[in-house]
């Protein structure tokens, strides 16, 4: 009877935390097929960006001028930033299915696409997660016939204010330093 | 017997005995030399232990004030290269975003022309 209880007991407590999880995961895409790529590519970006690694980035932002200040903002309400990046020397190095794979993930409840451009052999995607009403992540999908392109971000995102910080990202990686990670 | 007088008795002036004199001059003559001896093996007695306490006092307090200074130029590393990755990431993000964007535009502005 007891262990019938504390059964029904865990039970209940695994159902009221997996849909938490769920959310948790839910705008966070695996990408991990991606990384066969880098051994194509002749320039490769990877950043897989925490929580933790964010708080750091946004403590060192802090004080140094409004454009960081503005970046600190935009960052306050990320949990998450993966990018992978690859740029080739010829087209066709990646399949058509390393995109799909992407795609498929995205195509799911709490996904929207707000952008679909294809030319070509181009294709540029932008998708959003929501949480209830609040944008919850985002996913820009870009293939061009020698750059794939995965950018994943998790928690709240103001697509206008990431864009209008465009013209003034490229100060920062030359006031942090040379050598970006690759 | 009152108090005055056992004082005065404890107190009064008494003549050494005999020889007492020599007998001072001889010991002092005597421990002069014992203490110049000891005196010779005292200090570094007290001195190398001392040297060495404080050495290794020193050296402690260093050595903890160098790891310290590496454990911040450690952490100092590691937030710049925080701050790199996650700007970098925005960085091709908001290229990506803008992009998009522009097609988006550039496919309007062609629609309106064509309906024109």
């Amino acid at each position: 009877m007891t262990t019938r209880v504390l059964g029904s007991y865990c039970l209940i407590v695994a159902a009221l935390l997996v849909p938490r999880t769920a959310l948790a995961q839910g705008a966070r895409l695996q990408l991990d097929h991606l990384d066969k790529l880098a051994g194509k590519a002749t320039d490769t970006v990877d950043v897989s960006a925490d929580t933790a690694m964010l708080k750091q980035a946004a403590g060192f932002l802090a004080g140094k001028g409004s454009d960081t200040e503005k970046m600190k903002e935009l960052l306050g309400g990320i949990t998450g930033i993966y990018v992978k990046s690859f740029e080739f020397d010829a087209p066709n190095m990646y399949a058509e299915s390393d995109v799909e794979t992407i795609r498929k993930q995205v195509s799911g409840a709490g996904w929207s696409r707000v952008v679909s451009v294809r030319e070509k052999r181009e294709l540029t995607e932008i998708y959003f997660w929501k949480e209830r009403d609040t944008t919850g992540g985002l996913v820009v999908i870009s293939a061009e016939a020698n750059e794939l392109t995965v950018v994943n971000i998790v928690g709240r995102i103001d697509l206008a204010s990431l864009g209008a910080l465009g013209p003034m990202i490229p100060k920062f990686p030359a006031a942090l330093g040379k050598g970006a990670p690759r | 017997m009152s108090l005055e007088q056992e004082l005065r008795r404890a107190l009064q002036r008494k003549d050494p005995p005999r020889g007492f004199h020599d007998k001072v001059l001889a010991r002092i003559a005597a421990g002069e030399t014992t203490q110049a001896r000891a005196t010779a093996w005292v200090w570094p007695r007290i001195a190398v232990p001392v040297a060495a306490s404080l050495m290794l006092a020193f050296g402690g307090t260093y050595y903890a004030h160098r790891q310290q200074e590496r454990q911040a130029q450690e952490l100092r590393a590691q937030t710049e290269q925080a701050a790199r990755e996650v700007v970098l990431a925005l960085q091709i993000a908001s290229q990506k975003i803008s992009a998009a964007q522009a097609k988006v535009e550039e496919i309007t502005r062609y629609d309106h022309t064509s309906t024109r």
